[in-house]
């Protein structure tokens, strides 16, 4: 314990292809559950309809566009899991709920409470922790890293990011208010919000009422995008439409909440992996896998 | 996590399909992630050359002011196509969301159409009259300008149609 880099532990980097990138052994940490998991990693648990998988975070790479199998387009976002790995377990009898708690991206340079933790964990230091909540039968052991493969092109998932910071924004911005005449006699007013409330009665602003203040770098779920396309060996994840936050944030993704059970993923790809994704599988995956577009008849046919 | 180590074969359920034609693993950096992959989906989708007819250095690319024809397809499930015949007069190049638009006066009207370059609906790209030819020379990248002062820039389209559908007509005779 004498100098840091003793306390790092040396490993395979980055950006590595799937066939580089290992799976670490059950944990040195003290958890009952975790050498629990460990001991039955042979048999995965089954997936039923109430189960609860973790989630991952990502990075926002940026978007592009995709034409599904019958030439509609559509916007898509492309995310990529940069050294993902499960770091702590939250068990119901010592924490009071399951949980997983994930990190993202290898980082150099940490504090010396933070190395020894990270040295215990047998884990490189992340620059993004989060924690996702999942039953009991879904939990991982520590160290387990996650992949793209993890989510299943055509399910929906929620995705969570900081919104871009918009700073002190004005009321017009901040809550569409409409501002007032451009002319007409209107002096100095033209983009403020106007009355704030009545008279004598009852003689106070309400609280809550919509006023200028800073706007945006808030939490911000997008709920039910799809996943259009996973690139297994680049570890990436291309979902519809638009996400919060700026390139290369960290984003946080997980099974939609808003489908329940079975419907979040399409029906002829269930069970889908759990707890995640398994190395034989894995391997065996070709680098593209591209969603259908699950609606079975050409949209632009009209009926005769 | 079954450290065992059995060939599994993936087979894809039908939701999923998987591209027969898969690229090698790319060199990919922390910065260039999409210039790479959207490099590879470009590849994918220049069937049939239309990447070099719009690129900024070939010699033979289209430029503003040519006349083209484009067809397309109506929907993947039928063979009918629909035709789009006008001058370029804006091409914008953002890599796999390439477009143009062509422009024509249709039975006294204006008309213009935007087409993405690699939609998998846009079956053909025909130059029927190259820039620079028979003084429709234009000076620049972006021709909005034809909107309100159009010349002569639209008067050679009604015999460059009849021309290719006489063209047909012989090509479907032989």
């Amino acid at each position: 314990m004498n100098s840091l880099t003793k306390l790092l532990p040396s490993f395979a980097s980055a950006i590595t292809t799937k066939s580089a990138r290992p799976i670490l052994a059950a944990c040195i940490h003290n958890s009952a559950v975790v050498r629990q998991a460990a001991a039955t990693s042979d048999q995965s648990p089954a997936w039923t309809p109430h189960s609860q998988r973790v989630g991952i975070i990502a990075r926002k790479k940026g978007m592009s566009t995709f034409w599904d199998e019958w030439g509609a387009r559509m916007p898509t976002t492309i995310l990529q899991l940069e050294d993902v790995q499960v770091l702590d377990v939250r068990t119901e009898e010592k924490h009071g709920y399951t949980a997983l708690q994930v990190g993202c991206t290898n980082k150099k340079n940490v504090t010396k409470p933070m190395a020894i933790h990270y040295s215990k964990l047998n884990v490189q230091p992340k620059q993004s922790v989060a924690e996702f909540r999942v039953t009991t039968d879904a939990v991982l052991p520590i160290g387990t890293s996650l992949s793209a493969a993890h989510f299943v092109p055509g399910q929906f998932v929620d995705v969570t990011a900081p919104s871009i910071g918009k700073g002190f924004a004005g009321v017009m911005k901040r809550w569409n208010f409409s501002g007032l005449p451009a002319s007409h006699g209107v002096s100095l007013a033209h983009r403020s919000a106007g009355s704030t409330g009545q008279r004598k009665w009852p003689s106070k602003v309400f609280k809550g009422k919509k006023m200028a203040g800073r706007m945006g770098g808030k939490s911000v779920t997008v709920q039910s995008l799809k996943v259009l396309k996973i690139d297994t060996e680049l570890n990436l994840i291309y979902v519809k439409g638009c996400i919060p936050g700026f390139d290369d944030q960290f984003v946080q993704v997980k099974d939609a909440v808003k489908k329940h059970g079975a419907k979040r993923f399409p029906s002829d790809a269930l069970p889908p992996p759990f707890p995640t994704i398994n190395e034989a599988s894995l391997e065996s995956m070709p680098r593209e896998l591209i969603a259908n577009s699950g609606e079975g008849k050409d949209p632009f046919t009209t009926k005769e | 996590m079954s450290t065992a180590t059995e060939t599994v074969k993936y087979t894809p359920p039908s939701s999923i399909h998987v591209p027969v034609e898969q690229f090698p693993v790319p060199r990919v950096t922390k910065k260039n992630v999409i210039e790479v992959v959207s490099q590879e989906q470009v590849k994918r989708a220049n069937v049939d050359g239309r990447t070099e007819l719009f690129s900024r250095k070939n010699p033979d690319r289209i430029q503003p002011g040519a006349v083209l024809l484009v067809e397309t397809l109506n929907s993947k499930a039928k063979e009918s196509t629909s035709t789009f015949m006008g001058v370029v007069i804006a091409i914008r190049r953002k890599g796999l969301e390439t477009s143009f638009i062509l422009r024509n006066i249709v039975m006294k009207v204006g008309v213009e159409q935007r087409f993405a370059l690699y939609s998998p609906m846009l079956k053909s790209i025909k130059v029927l009259q190259p820039a620079g030819a028979k003084d429709t020379k234009f000076r620049r990248a972006k021709l909005f300008y034809l909107r309100d002062q159009p010349g002569k820039a639209f008067q050679s389209l009604q015999s460059l149609w009849k021309l290719e559908q006489a063209e047909k007509v012989a090509a479907k005779k032989n």
